[in-house]
């Protein structure tokens, strides 16, 4: 089925942005940290559900790629997860150890 | 929203209770008034775009005590709300929405029972409108909710899932004009101090 021809699609737009403004309401006051958060979210949501819709998409066009598809989602994933979150950074630098406390003379 | 001096959260239950009623009202009490109208327009606008997609005919509870026995842990439910939510538990969510909701509450008090599955008549079965509401948030019957499913290709469906996501929303904001925001101001890491 066409995507443009499958109207519910059409009606989640409206879903994320709704309960990405709310969501994000409810933890701050400020309007700056409130849209930057929804903002987050909606990347988030769209980028999660966008991707599951293609490799669900490739996986039903070409069934006999499903190695390939599985591999791509692994690095895709393990790659947002290294990018997002500073695992990378932790990984490079370890916590440098606690400083002496100074001796009493 | 007002913080005491402790740094405790001072709660607010009357503002709670009124962004029950309608979403965001206790935050535009408090003063809170672009947050207030933010949580009204997405909620409203969530909820009655859902019910507009469901033909106006997803939030509704029905009275169920003529239907089989459900049983919960091993325990039966009683005749009366819960095992009639047991049978539509999408209200249990589109009831936090507020006021928007009532007119199922009342349908519910006034409308005749759902009949048995293995009564006569039961397809033809049509519930009296209400004086007040009409059929509006009524029980529909069976074969009107076949006709819906049926025509209304996954619309129907998806109509019911935005009205129980607004009603569950409002749980977070009855909670923010309750408690304020989760991540206060003040508990914000300072731009130049660096400390978290």
């Amino acid at each position: 089925m066409p995507l443009a021809s499958a109207s519910i699609y059409w009606d989640l737009p409206l879903l994320l942005i709704a309960v990405s403004l709310v969501y994000s309401a409810t933890r701050h006051d400020r309007w700056d940290r409130i849209v930057k958060e929804a903002a987050g979210w909606i990347v988030r949501m769209v980028g999660f559900l966008g991707g599951l819709g293609v490799l669900l998409y490739v996986l039903s066009t070409y069934p006999h790629l499903w190695p390939y598809a599985l591999a791509i989602g692994l690095v895709c994933t393990i790659v947002y997860y290294a990018v997002t979150t500073d695992a990378i950074r932790r990984f490079r630098k370890p916590a440098a150890a606690p400083a002496p406390a100074p001796s009493a003379k | 929203m007002t913080v005491a001096p402790s740094g405790k959260r001072k709660l607010d239950p009357l503002a709670a209770f009124l962004s029950y009623l309608l979403p965001g009202l206790g935050q535009i009490v408090q003063g809170r008034v672009g947050k207030g109208v933010l949580y009204f327009v997405c909620l409203y606008g969530l909820f009655f775009y859902g019910l507009s997609m469901g033909s106006w005919k997803n939030v509704w509870l029905g009275d169920f005590s003529g239907q089989s026995e459900v049983q919960v842990g091993g325990m039966k439910l009683p005749k009366g709300i819960l095992k009639d939510l047991s049978y539509r538990r999408e209200f249990a969510g589109q009831f936090w929405i507020g006021i928007a909701a009532w007119p199922a509450i009342l349908q519910y008090q006034t409308t005749e029972p759902i009949p048995k599955p293995d009564e006569p008549g039961k397809e033809i079965w049509q519930p009296k409108p209400s004086a007040i509401f009409g059929t509006y948030m009524q029980a529909p019957s069976e074969g009107q909710l076949n006709q819906l499913q049926r025509d209304g290709d996954k619309r129907w469906d998806l109509g019911w899932v935005f009205t129980v996501i607004a009603g569950v929303l409002n749980i977070l904001v009855i909670y923010d004009a309750l408690a304020g925001p989760v991540v206060r101001d003040e508990d914000e890491p300072k731009p130049t101090g660096g400390a978290s």
